[in-house]
């Protein structure tokens, strides 16, 4: 028996709290493809496809059994891995989860590019607005903090392709790889990461290029919510009654800073960092679009255009497990740095 | 420490003013959008002939006759990004106006009965808001189809659970107020209670919300038309002419997406502006009242 | 805003003086001070002299190695003060290493020698703050101000947020310390009782400004000042259950009143006490009293 407090008694307890969380937004989906419009093969086939066809295809998914039923069948076959078959014109016939999973590097990639360019900045800015509060600098942080949110994040990454790949010429203007070389062998599935396994540091640096504009696109967007949240705790943080008295005590003024105050206005960032995801997730797929990444975001838009059902659905799925497991990890990431929280 | 707060406050104020200026400032232009602008939203109305840029069809650069330039097809940029204000506040209005209808009175009642109705609504709503909304709403707009109408429904989704989890917690802390007290010990029904006490007091803070997830709902629905989800061709609208417009954007025609993306911008920054300054005006408000 | 107004007062060693006033006469802000850790834009004019050195004309470095190492501080409320982050073993580490170049084992070894000096299992070094009560962090807290020996201890209403039990073990502490380390001590409060357990001498803040300093014995039993006596009056009485507060409330410090400060509080004001401002004068051996009529009240 885990001692209380413990790491692992607070991981386990989150992951059963978890599960509920998956649970409702794995019926949120249902409800929303199955429930809303009637059924979802007339939503997208509607006028466009014989009547015999559309009832075919009803019967084949199983739409035309009551919705109880429906559910427990969709329920059964996501927990076994049984996304379907593609139905569409691109994957016609794949599996669903073979296509995700050629798919999904591609997403996993920029999203962490993202967030690291988005905490780097974000951060910087909102610890040099909160160390000098009302003074210039920090009016230009604020601004910027909530300027940047509101930038539509597929009109940054056009302006920023016009700038560095159309008329300065330093970056490639979309896509994951050059067209002239041919991407390192799937390890990982995430190029930079195949090319230093495969030893490739030429294969990395085109990678590397590829990946900077729409990585720095959505960054910059997300780097406003991380700057709000850090320069705000900051604020409170500075004026801590702990940092008073580690100054009574003679502590070095470096040391308070970064120990004191930096660390405990940036455990709040933890908490948030949950919802970035979702913010990122969202801006991954307008980011997919712009840049041609051939990412989920791509994935979902592509399957919907050309009504795709199975493969709608399972990428709906597959953000759903996405974001409860972040959301598991965040809670296991702010109990390993603040003890407070595991009780 | 007088001059400080006072100096905050203003500072709110003229944020709060600006944000107000450049939202009516939108509405007039929706408004106006038939007198004010130079040509009509659709159709070729370029005054050249032998367009420039063959590589863009009928794009020319902003000019005298056309401001801000002329699209693939000859259209007037300037017009339509003037006609696009009226399609993205009324998809903005359904979104945000339904959200209110649906999220105020759950959260009013989750609120207000607690125990495990309120709990087991907040994990729904949570769970909800965790996932990325754009998705859903895409998801919930490729089941309706496309138009304002639909749009609108689609992105409610997203902003149900803001306006229950606001209302909600100060439902919760409204609810434990000497005066609500009052009303229940002379026997007020809780329906009265709910509706006559209570949800005067959490409407204060919704007007933060409205402007913030106004602010919001204009970038996803832009963001759903640019995804080929929303608007319809030829209807003006910023999202769906910037999706056009990058096509020709490798050509050199900055002029398609740039002004569009423009007029999102000083939108959602004017609706951000007014959020955060009445936020700042009215937490003091709110907080003076319970002391 | 003055919330300090020439203040004079010499602490000889192994002295312990109490401080006391109301809340919001300007003590807390002597504590804070006395180490040069007021806010930022506080302005602090006047000469602090610790053993030949005036703080004032120190550098940060110095000044630095004084706050804990010489003079130490402990706070009204231990809830807040210690980092939530940090294991109490990081917080002794940090402080011994900041002033000293001892190693990881040394600093180690005098924490617990500290910790256990006040009674809190050495076991319990690398717990966090939050798993201990609030006794156990103010015993945590004056270990800690106290494991680099200080020769004065500035102790800003210690007991205040305890209960009574722990204030009792607390006040024993602080005793045992003045009796074996020959410790001066600065008591900051408000409580009469705590003073005249604890302290030799005690100074009556009103104000922002001294009204009165004198032996313990001579303050409790033959004060002078008009102030004073009322104070003595609201706790003795107490006991009788009739309740004699002072009438009338502290002063707004942002614009204080003309003359001496208690004129319109006090029962005996004549019209003379509107303007001029009373000296601080001795009126006994060992007992100064800044009142225009202390002669009447001897």
């Amino acid at each position: 028996m885990p001692r209380r407090g413990s790491l692992l008694a607070y991981g386990l307890t989150r992951l059963i709290l978890a599960f509920p969380m998956l649970l409702i937004l794995l019926t949120v989906v249902f409800t929303v493809l199955r429930i809303i419009p009637g059924d979802p093969i007339y939503a997208l086939y509607g006028g466009r496809a014989p009547l015999s066809v559309i009832m075919a295809l009803r019967h084949q998914l199983g739409l035309d059994k009551p919705y109880w039923q429906q559910y427990v069948t969709y329920i059964v076959q996501i927990f076994t891995g049984n996304f379907g078959v593609s139905l569409g014109a691109h994957y016609g016939g794949q599996s669903v989860i073979a296509v995700i999973d050629q798919k999904l590097p591609a997403t996993i990639e920029l999203s962490i590019g993202s967030m690291i360019v988005a905490s780097t900045i974000g951060i910087s800015v909102g610890l040099i607005s909160g160390i000098n509060r009302d003074k210039v600098v920090d009016v230009v942080g604020r601004l910027y903090g909530t300027t940047i949110f509101v930038i539509p994040v597929f009109w940054l990454g056009l302006m920023l392709q016009l700038l560095f790949a159309v008329d300065l010429r330093w970056l490639p203007v979309n896509s994951r790889f050059d067209i002239s070389s041919s991407p390192p062998a799937t390890i990982t599935g995430l190029y930079t990461i195949d090319s230093l396994l495969a030893g490739r540091l030429d294969l990395f640096i085109i990678a590397i290029r590829h990946l900077a504009l729409p990585c720095l696109t959505l960054g910059l967007v997300l780097s406003g919510f991380f700057a709000k949240t850090v320069r705000a705790n900051l604020l409170r943080t500075i004026n801590a009654d702990y940092v008073e008295a580690a100054r009574a005590r003679g502590i070095k003024e470096r040391t308070i800073m970064s120990r004191y105050a930096f660390k405990n206005a940036l455990i709040p960032v933890i908490t948030v960092l949950g919802l970035e995801f979702a913010i990122l997730f969202a801006g991954a797929v307008l980011t997919e679009t712009t840049f041609n990444w051939d990412g989920m975001g791509r994935l979902l838009i592509d399957s919907i255009e050309v009504q795709d059902y199975p493969l709608i659905q399972g990428t709906i799925i597959v953000f759903s497990f996405i974001i409860v497991l972040i959301s598991i990890l965040v809670d296991i990431l702010s109990g390993v740095i603040d003890p407070r929280v595991r009780y | 420490m007088l001059p400080m707060l006072e100096k905050r406050r203003t500072l709110a104020g003229v944020m709060s003013w600006i944000g107000l200026g450049i939202l009516v400032a939108f509405i007039l232009i929706a408004v106006l959008a038939p007198i004010i602008a130079p040509y009509p939203a659709v159709g070729p109305n370029s005054q050249f002939l032998t367009p420039p840029n063959p590589l863009c069809g009928a794009c020319a650069p902003p000019s005298f006759s056309h401001w801000m330039g002329t699209d693939n097809l000859g259209q007037d940029v300037f017009s339509r990004v003037l006609w696009g204000a009226q399609t993205s506040l009324e998809v903005m209005a359904i979104g945000v106006i339904l959200a209110l209808a649906v999220g105020f009175p759950v959260g009013l009642y989750s609120g207000y009965v607690g125990g495990s109705i309120d709990k087991a609504i907040l994990l729904v709503m949570d769970s909800v808001y965790a996932f990325p909304g754009l998705l859903l709403a895409a998801l919930v707009a490729a089941m309706l189809g496309k138009g304002p109408f639909n749009i609108g429904i689609a992105i409610t989704v997203i902003y149900i659970p803001l306006y229950y989890r606001v209302t909600r917690n100060q439902t919760l802390s409204v609810r434990e107020e000497t005066y609500v007290e009052a009303a229940r010990s002379l026997g007020a029904k809780p329906w009265t209670i709910m509706w006559v006490y209570i949800a005067y007091n959490v409407l204060i803070t919704i007007p933060v919300i409205f402007a913030l997830s106004a602010a919001d709902a204009i970038l996803t629905a832009a963001g759903l038309s640019y995804l080929g989800l929303g608007i319809q061709l030829p209807t003006p609208d910023w999202g769906l002419d910037l999706s056009v417009a990058q096509q020709f954007l490798t050509d050199g025609a900055w002029w398609t997406s740039f002004f569009p993306g423009l007029m999102i911008i000083i939108l959602t920054v004017g609706l951000s502006f007014l959020g955060e300054g009445l936020n700042d005006l009215i937490n003091p408000l709110l907080k003076k009242g319970r002391a | 805003m003055h919330a300090l107004d020439n203040i004079s007062l010499d602490v000889t060693s192994g002295e312990s003086i109490g401080i006391v006033g109301e809340t919001g006469s300007g003590k807390s802000t002597l504590g804070k001070a006395i180490l040069e850790i007021l806010p930022p834009r506080t302005e602090v004019k006047g000469r602090l002299v610790f053993r030949g050195r005036e703080l004032g004309q120190l550098d940060n470095a110095r000044i630095r190695h004084i706050r804990g190492e010489e003079i130490a501080l402990i706070f009204q409320d231990p809830m807040t003060r210690l980092n939530p982050l940090m294991t109490i073993e990081d917080h002794f580490v940090e402080t011994i290493k900041a002033h000293q170049r001892v190693s990881r084992q040394e600093a180690l070894a005098r924490a617990e020698a500290a910790l256990a000096s006040m009674r809190v299992p050495e076991s319990r070094i690398s717990n966090y703050p939050h798993e201990f009560s609030g006794g156990m962090r103010q015993r945590i807290m004056i270990a800690l101000a106290l494991v680099l020996n200080p020769s004065l201890l500035v102790a800003d209403e210690p007991t205040t947020s305890l209960d009574v039990i722990v204030e009792a073990q607390i006040l024993e502490i602080l005793e045992d310390l003045k009796r074996t380390y020959k410790m001066s001590l600065l008591l900051i409060t408000h409580n009469l009782g705590i003073v005249a357990e604890v302290c030799d001498r005690v100074a009556v803040f009103y104000a922002g400004k001294i009204v009165e300093v004198g032996t313990v014995d001579d303050i409790f039993t033959r004060p002078i000042h008009p102030y004073t006596r009322l104070l003595l009056q609201s706790i003795i009485h107490l006991d009788t259950k009739e309740l004699h507060s002072i009438d009338g409330a502290p002063p707004d410090l942002v614009s204080p009143p003309t003359g001496c400060r208690f004129h319109p509080r006090c029962p005996y004001a004549q019209a003379v006490c509107r303007e001029k401002i009373p000296p601080l004068d001795q009126f006994r051996q060992d007992q100064l009293a800044a009142c225009l009529f202390g002669k009447d009240f001897l």
